[in-house]
Formats: C-alpha cells, structure tokens, sequence
C-alpha cells in the first residue's frame, strides 16, 4: 500500500515537474544553505585549531599591559619591584628557572623601517633569542637562526620572515646579504619557512633580531610579551598558576598582565566557532521553513485543483486515511526530494566556495543527515492541513466539481 | 432479506432561509440479481437518491438497510468501507483518473482493499477482459473513446464483485452505439447475476431493465415490470 502511494505521489510530482522543482526550489536553498555554511563552518574551524596546535603544543603566551595609569593606582597597595608593565627581557629569561618551563622566548616588538638598496618596507620587528624559532614552531627555509652568540655579543644579525624575505630581496638570495633597519646595517643570517596566516594575519612578514640589538634600535627595554613553551611532562596548571603568582610579585596586579595557555584560545576559538555554526545553521533553517510554507501553498493549490479526482478516489472507497496518506506522502516525497538535492548541490557549493576561497571544507554526514530529516519534517507539519482539507472533503461536493 | 430496503427517505437542503426538500419520503425494496432503472426527469431528486443509495451522501431523515444493516446515520468514516465493499459505481462522465492507465484504473479500488500488487493487476486485467477491453491495458483515459472509457469505468465497477452496481445516466454522454455496447454489458452482467441499479432520464434506456421506478419531484410515482418482448 505504501510503496503503491510513493509510485502515485512520484506520477503526481513529475505530471507537473517545472511546479514541483519550483516547490521544491525552498527546501533546496534552505538544506543547501545549511550544508554549505556548516561545512565552511567546520573547515574553518579545523583550519584555524591546527594552526594553533602548529604554534607548539605546550605554548604559554604571556602578554603584559602597557597601561600605566592602572598600573599605578595597584602599586599602591603592593610593592612591585619593576615598575608596572615594564618587564624587562632578563626578567622574562629568569622565568626558565620557574620547574616546568621548558623555553622562554622574551618578545621586545615594535615597527620599524626595512631597507635593501631602494626597497624599503615598514613592518614588525621582533627582538627574541635563540628559544623563539623552537617555541613559535617555525622551520628554516635557509641559514640558520638566531644564536645565544648572536645575544651576548649584540650582534647585528637578522632573521627574515618568508614573506618580508620577498618583499625585500625578491626573488634574489637574502643569505648573506645586508639590509639596514631604521637605518642601522645588519647582516641576514637566515631565512624562516612560511606558515601562512593565522586569524587572517600573516605570520610570515616581521624580521627578528637579537633582543639585546633591539632595545637600542627600538630604543626601548620593555617587553610586550613573553613565549614561553612548558615541559612535555609538565602540570599545566600548576605551572600556570606558579607562574601567575610570579608575575602578580612582579606587576603588582593580575590587570597587568595576561596569560593565556593554548587550550585556552583552542577553547575561546571553538566556543566562537559554535556559537557562529548555530547563527549561521539558524538562517539557513530559516529558509528552509520558508521553503516548507512554499510547499504548503503548493499542496493547498493542488488539492483545490484534484478536488474531483479526489471525490472519484472517495466514490470508489479509499478512507479518510487513504486520501490523507497519499498527500502526505506527496509532500514528503516533495520535501525529501528538495532535501536530497540541497544536499548534493551544498556539497557542491561548499567544494567550490572552499576551492575558491582557499578554506578547507569538512563534510559532516551529521549535518546532513540532520538537514535531510529536518526537510522531511517540514514536509510532514505542513503537508498535514492540506492533505486533512483533502481528507476532509465531502465526496458528492468533491465530485460535482468540474 | 432483501438487498436494499429505503423507508420514507427524505432529503432536505439549506437554499439561503428556506429547506428545500429534495426528496419526499422514498420508499423501495430492491431484490438481489435485480436490474432496476430508477427514471426521472431533471430536479426531479433521482441525483439525490443515487448519492444516497450509492453511499455517498446520507438522507436528512429516514431508514435505509443495506445487506440488512441500516447505513442512513452513519458517519462519512464509516461510509468509506461501504461504498469500498458493496458498491460499483459507474459516472455519466466516466470519471476516469487520467494520470493512470486503464489497468491501474481499474485496480484502484482493489487497492483502496488493501490487495497485493499482483492481485491487483490480476484481477484488473480479467475485469477489462470482461468488457472486452483485454488489448487497451496500458492505454491513457484520452487515447480511448467515450464507449471505451465507460467500459473501463464498468470494469473498475465490477473488480471488487460488489452486491450492487449503481451507474448515472451510463449512456448519457455517448453517441447510440457506444450506449447500446455498455447497455449489452449491463444486460450480460445482470444475467450473470449482478444487481444493477440505473439512474436515466431516457425512457428507451430504462426500458433495458426489468422494472422502472419512476420519481418526480421527490416522490415515487410509479414502479412496473417491464416485459421484454
């Protein structure tokens, strides 16, 4: 009985196939909508965590506040032996005597100006030591980096990002070659690999130096921030907690400074991440209520049209139920076809958006499992007033109709 | 017992603050294996009467047994089973779905039964090959004539082997010769034993059957055998 209902649904659906693509149209955008943006969703996601987990697994970033004011009315009540926010590279080097920090790279950052004959180019620099290139996970293209030689003699040598290697030197070698920062010549030693971009900010275009050179360029002896990478073996949470209770010693106040452990950016990202899948998952469903209000117009439309046909079926003995059942099953078969198609053309979408925009996509069964039933819902809630007005119908009224 | 028994059947309808009653207390008795053509002239409420006797519409007031069982107060619901195990009806305007083929027609209420896909098309097939129409299964309701179409109608009547066969006005919408064909088969099925009860206007027609119940304006006015010569 029911597969004989599917077969008279399908015959009614394709007698009148452009109407029923048309009807079909909504639940299509709205599943393919969903799918789509999920997936860009989810591929951007994953994207970005394992760009964070590229940055070193074990990464504490320690980044303090340059605010003085606030840092003044907290030294008040503390003693602080620096003044507030001012940490300085050697404080952040002692911190590897703190058990369980592996690594300390200090960070004196600023901008400054790059200079290669005519090329010039105004972008990060980066004064640290050796620990950098090991905490910050980076690779070497060519030469080599910084080394704790380089530090103790304040030598003038600099490290290049690939992509401000380009910008600079072309597609000439930089090893070896002099550049001049704000003016003053240092000596290229190494090259680093590309890392591409992180939250949409390249990681490729700053130039590192010997933090001990890059006070007196910078002319500055504060640090923005501290890397710090933690044993393999560590508790990260007393480690983290030791090492607040350092630097509340040293600043005074926990508004100086901030440290942030990679699980917790992973769990601030995906908790982003979550609440943007249910926006976006929202609008999409959105339209695919839409297209299910479509559907409905659409049954209502052609229960009034086969209002003889339906007195026929009633004439000749099919129930209530029967009548009911069989535009039920035409709207759910209208719906569930919308669906499946949404899904494929979704998939497609997503393939080429990802392609074209150059975001991974994730594909998740999932969701489209989710999105496939969701339709078939839609076409279950409103198929049930169309197809009970059918129902409904009295046959010697349902058969005088022309 | 009697197949169908109506007592004092009335039928009243709402015309805007006045009722209309369209049938004034009908009264018949109707045997099994009867040919019966219930005559009339237009608004005379033989319609009405039909609706009523084929299930499809109840009587404002009244008793009607059917297989002993009276139907006049039923609800729709349980109409439904009636019209699906007693009743084949046959349409002055066929009343043919034209999405199916006349096979699928025809086995339309086998599956309203509840059949197997294969009894419905066995079934269906015998049931065209009865009206002779063996060699037109697969085609549409337009690729047939009118007598064509009126004998897929008779088939679709006949398939579930209903007690009573109710056509309205069978020949009204075919030229002389389709309607002697669906009246020959009418004729063949009542000796067979079907009952068959035809709502007509036409007095040559109606005299095809045994007895002609004669209705105006709501009431029945006469009842006589008619002697085949």
């Amino acid at each position: 009985m029911l597969s004989q209902t599917f077969k008279i649904a399908m015959k009614a659906i394709w007698a009148q196939k452009l109407r029923s693509l048309l009807t079909m149209l909504g639940v299509i955008i709205g599943v393919s909508a969903v799918i789509a943006l999920i997936s860009l969703a989810q591929g951007a996601t994953a994207s970005i965590s394992s760009k964070i987990e590229g940055l070193g697994s074990n990464l504490i970033v320690i980044s303090t506040s340059s605010s003085s004011s606030t840092a003044l009315t907290s030294s008040t009540a503390t003693t602080p032996l620096l003044p507030p926010g001012q940490l300085t590279a050697q404080d952040a080097l002692s911190l590897t005597k703190v058990p369980g920090v592996a690594q300390v790279a200090p960070i004196v950052a600023g901008s400054a100006t790059f200079a290669v004959g005519d090329t010039t180019s105004s972008a990060g620099l980066v004064g640290t030591n050796a620990s950098y290139q090991h905490v910050m996970n980076y690779q070497l293209a060519e030469g080599r980096f910084l080394s704790p030689l380089d530090i103790a003699s304040d030598a003038n040598v600099a490290v290049l990002g690939s992509q401000e290697a380009t910008t600079l030197f072309g597609a000439a070698n930089a090893l070896g070659n002099t550049m001049t920062i704000n003016g003053i010549p240092f000596k290229v030693v190494g090259v680093l690999e590309s890392k591409g971009s992180s939250f949409g900010q390249s990681q490729d275009n700053f130039v590192a130096i010997p933090w001990t050179v890059a006070e007196s360029v910078l002319g500055q002896t504060s640090i923005s921030n501290i890397y710090l990478s933690a044993d393999a073996t560590a508790n990260m949470t007393n480690l983290t907690n030791r090492l607040n209770l350092k630097l509340l010693n040293w600043l005074g106040s926990a508004s100086n400074f901030s440290l942030t452990t990679q699980s917790q950016i992973l769990s601030t990202l995906s908790s982003i991440t979550t609440t943007m899948q249910d926006v976006l998952g929202g609008i999409a469903g959105i339209s695919l209520l839409v297209g299910g209000i479509g559907i409905m117009n659409i049954m209502l439309v052609s229960v009034t049209e086969r209002t003889r046909e339906i007195g026929i079926r009633k004439a000749i003995g099919a129930s209530h139920r029967a009548i009911m059942l069989q535009f039920l099953v035409e709207s759910l078969t209208l719906a569930g076809l919308g669906g499946i198609f949404g899904i494929l053309l979704g998939t497609t979408i997503s393939d080429v958006l990802g392609k074209a925009l150059g975001a991974s996509t994730t594909f998740s069964p999932t969701t489209a499992l989710l999105a496939f039933g969701f339709s078939l819902a839609v076409g279950l809630v409103f198929g049930l007033w169309p197809a009970s007005r059918a129902a409904g119908l009295h046959p010697v009224d349902a058969l005088r109709v022309e | 017992m009697a197949l169908i028994e109506l007592d004092q059947i009335r039928k009243s309808y709402k015309m805007g603050n006045e009722d209309l009653e369209v049938l004034q207390g009908v009264s018949m008795t109707l045997d099994q294996g009867e040919y019966v053509a219930i005559m009339g002239p237009s608004g005379s409420g033989k319609s009405t009467l039909m609706h009523i006797l084929g299930c499809l519409d109840v009587p404002s007031a009244g008793h009607y047994y059917l297989l002993g069982q009276d139907v006049a107060k039923l609800q729709e619901s349980r109409l439904a089973p009636i019209r699906r195990k007693q009743i084949g009806f046959v349409f002055q305007s066929f009343n043919l779905l034209g999405a199916l083929n006349a096979l699928e027609n025809v086995a339309l209420p086998l599956l309203y039964q509840g059949a197997s896909a294969h009894e419905q098309r066995s079934r269906a097939t015998e049931a065209l090959n009865q009206v002779g129409l063996g060699d037109r299964l697969h085609h549409r309701p337009n690729q047939l004539s009118g007598g064509q179409q009126q004998r897929v109608a008779i088939a679709r009547a006949i398939v579930t082997n209903p007690p009573v066969i109710l056509a309205d006005e069978p020949t009204g919408n075919l030229d002389s010769h389709a309607g002697q064909e669906v009246l020959g088969i009418f004729s063949r099925l009542h000796l067979a034993g079907q009952t068959v009860i035809m709502i007509t206007h036409d007095a040559q027609v109606a005299h095809h059957a045994d007895r002609i119940v004669e209705i105006r304006d709501g009431n029945v006015v006469a009842s006589q055998e008619v002697t085949h010569a």
